[in-house]
């Protein structure tokens, strides 16, 4: 058991630190959470650096943690053009491969998952989105909500019902499809006045019969709900590599407060110290769980259990290490850039599937596992 | 709770419902108008507790608090600018020359009061010289009023100035977005000196009770929000009500809220109870919001749904208006009474 990274994954992290202290200043970061505006330009410079590798998962998760730890709304902006890749690249063919997958990789494309619906939330199989078979194409109705790159995207991941919901059995009969933002019929209108991760793109997108050719299915007809669950079993490592960087993003400026700008003596109060304690030790905790989820994942032995775990986890120490930053720096931390991380952090308990959602998960598994133990 | 507390809660509820509720997201986003100052003003809130020949209407404390609480469950920005005018302008003021010439203006909300008072919130520096004379100070609450009450450059005074919004931080506040959080610029060459930073102190440290009803109002708004989104949101074929973890956990932060309520009003006052009471309430009122906000899930994110705003209003009273470690070692102190909590 090693529970040290690579040198070479060490040599990752720290130039992809380097880069988002360079670029994700607290002017730039204030800027697009205050205008809530995708920053498109750091986007293509993290690109360039390198800074996102798909051909490495661990790079992915390395670097997720790390822009989030100087800034969650633009860390996640220049890591999420890629988001819902995974479908494509497990169950997608060659040629939506070719034809979607490259322009992504290449930074020419963005994408997106469209999965929730309005008053969906987190129970996919309620999803009301409908596609009907007509001759060579699917004609998709209906809604998707809190999108991400929803008005930015070129294309969609999204899930729509192909057949009937049949009683308890309403996970089935949904299938995934490639949706481009410009085929007619699809619209999108943004979703403003998010409490955090303002620099992401966050969309209502309406679909009035929207013909998408057959070949944009991807894998077979039904299966689409058993994708998007595998999809989120990888996302919510990433989930949890985001909510970690918050949660060391806010411990690190707290230090850096208590150290530099608080009254003589602040550090030395154990009031403080028992807090600051507190903070390094969950997120030490939910680092380590993360790196068991993603150990498995990245075998290709993925345990849903352990991945639950880790993003539930990683998300409430989150809120709670953001929300202790705000209390020992008061002020100072209400006036800077740390009330940041204390709004950014919230909707890492929510989306990827709730704290709840985690939790339910983690008890079913623990119920199957025990049964087969027996 | 006695019948004139009730009726007093249910003239501010009436009051709220016809002047803030369907407005709320209006105050958050471009701030509270003079409209709604006047009205408080005409409804004697925004001098409850200051004296009538200046304009106030000289009601008892748990009176007061009433009103802090009531309008904070609607808005807590509203809730915290009739607090900041009571608690600590009418305060200020009111012993002091200035008292007739402006408390009357200020009350009746024809001169409109901010507040630069960092300077006493733990470690912070709060005001930095210009070169013209003038005195920047930063994180002004208020910082659209006409007037200021700020501590003046050397740190002894409480004065009382003009004053400009300096160029925008670009930057919501956290909280309180209904009067903003921004530096200002003051004019020192009008200023008036108002009284002595540690009356200012005082005031702020003998306002527990009311600061603790302002967090009561808002652990009452999310909370509210939150059981009624319970009842008709549905997901996975059931009601969020009938989840056991949503149904006991609310209904658990509901007692809560309801035994802080008790004793707030409760006549019988323990010498601790404004200390008590307020940190109660500022530990309760970040675990409803949390929760309401959570309940919610992705619209809770999102300003429409009016219950992220007491997320934000929660955590920003717990840093403007409780003084974290100050009021602990208070409570400490009285607890043990001697010097505790500091080695």
């Amino acid at each position: 058991m090693d529970f040290e990274l690579s040198d070479e994954l060490k040599d990752f992290k720290k130039m992809v630190r380097e880069f988002a202290l360079s670029e994700f200043t607290s002017e730039v970061a204030r800027k697009h959470d205050f205008e809530e505006s995708y920053p498109d330009d750091l986007r293509k410079k993290s690109l360039e650096k390198g800074i996102i590798d798909f051909a490495s998962p661990w790079k992915t998760m390395v670097a997720i943690e790390e822009l989030c730890r100087v800034d969650a709304g633009l860390g996640i902006s220049v890591t999420v053009p890629y988001f819902g890749a995974e479908v494509i690249m497990l169950f997608g063919n060659d040629m939506q491969k070719e034809k979607y997958l490259s322009q992504v990789n290449q930074g020419k494309k963005i994408m997106g998952l469209a999965v929730t619906e309005p008053g969906g939330g987190s129970d996919v199989a309620a999803n009301k989105t409908e596609a009907v078979k007509s001759g060579d194409k699917y004609i998709l109705n209906g809604s998707k909500m809190f999108i991400t790159n929803g008005q930015i995207a070129d294309f969609f991941v999204m899930l729509a019902r192909t057949s009937k919901a049949e009683g308890e059995k309403k996970h089935r009969g949904m299938s995934t499809f490639i949706v481009e933002s410009k085929f007619k019929g699809f619209s999108s209108s943004k979703l403003e006045g998010k409490l955090g991760v303002r620099a992401t793109n966050t969309a209502e997108l309406i679909l009035n019969n929207v013909e998408v050719p057959s070949e944009n299915l991807i894998g077979e007809e039904g299966k689409g709900f058993y994708y998007i669950m595998t999809f989120f079993n990888i996302s919510r490592v990433f989930v949890a590599a985001q909510a970690i960087g918050v949660a060391q993003g806010a411990l690190d400026r707290t230090l850096e407060y208590l150290k530099n700008n608080a009254p003589k003596g602040e550090m030395q109060n154990e009031y403080v110290q028992f807090t600051i304690s507190d903070m390094a030790t969950r997120i030490e905790a939910a680092r380590l769980l993360m790196y068991k989820a993603a150990s498995y994942l990245f075998q290709f032995k993925p345990n849903p259990t352990i991945t639950s775990m880790a993003k539930g986890y990683a998300s409430e120490a989150a809120v709670f290490a953001s929300e202790k930053a705000m209390e020992l720096t008061g002020m100072y931390g209400l006036s800077g850039d740390i009330e940041r991380y204390f709004r950014d952090a919230k909707i890492m308990e929510i989306w990827e599937g709730t704290s709840e959602v985690e939790k339910l998960i983690i008890a079913r598994m623990l119920e199957k596992e025990s049964d087969s133990s027996e | 709770m006695n019948d004139d507390l009730r009726l007093m809660k249910e003239t501010v509820r009436d009051f709220s419902i016809k002047n803030i509720e369907n407005t709320s997201l209006k105050i958050e986003r471009e701030g509270i108008d003079r409209n709604l100052i006047k009205k408080l003003s005409e409804q004697g809130f925004l001098g409850a507790t200051a004296p009538q020949k200046y304009g106030g209407s000289e009601l008892d404390i748990l009176s007061y608090c009433a009103i802090l609480e009531e309008l904070s469950s609607f808005s807590p920005s509203v809730g915290v600018l009739v607090y900041l005018y009571n608690s600590i302008g009418a305060k200020a003021f009111e012993n002091t020359s200035l008292a007739e010439e402006y408390l009357p203006k200020i009350l009746s909300g024809e001169i409109t009061l901010g507040f630069g008072y960092g300077d006493i919130l733990e470690g912070f520096e709060a005001e930095s010289r210009t070169g013209d004379g003038s005195l920047l100070k930063r994180d002004v609450i208020f910082p659209g009023a006409d007037k200021f009450m700020v501590i003046d450059g050397q740190g002894e005074d409480v004065i009382f100035a003009s004053g400009t919004i300096r160029e925008s931080k670009n930057k919501k506040s956290l909280g309180m977005r209904g009067l903003g959080i921004s530096d200002v610029k003051l004019d020192m060459a009008q200023s008036r000196k108002v009284c002595k930073k540690s009356e200012l102190e005082k005031a702020l440290g003998n306002s527990s009770l009311e600061i603790a009803s302002i967090l009561l109002g808002i652990i009452k708004g999310a909370l509210d929000k939150a059981i009624e989104y319970a009842k008709v949101r549905t997901t996975f074929d059931h009601y969020l009500k009938d989840y056991s973890p949503i149904a006991f956990s609310l209904s658990l932060l509901k007692s809560e809220e309801e035994m802080l309520r008790s004793y707030i009003y409760e006549s019988d006052a323990n010498p601790r109870k404004g200390l008590n009471a307020l940190l109660f309430s500022e530990a309760l009122s970040k675990r409803a919001t949390k929760q309401a906000l959570q309940t919610h899930g992705g619209y809770g994110y999102l300003e429409d749904f009016g219950v992220e705003k007491f997320y934000r209003d929660a955590m920003a009273v717990s840093t403007i208006l409780f003084r974290g470690k100050k009021d602990r070692k208070r409570l400490s102190d009285e607890v043990f009474g001697v010097n505790s909590g500091f080695l």
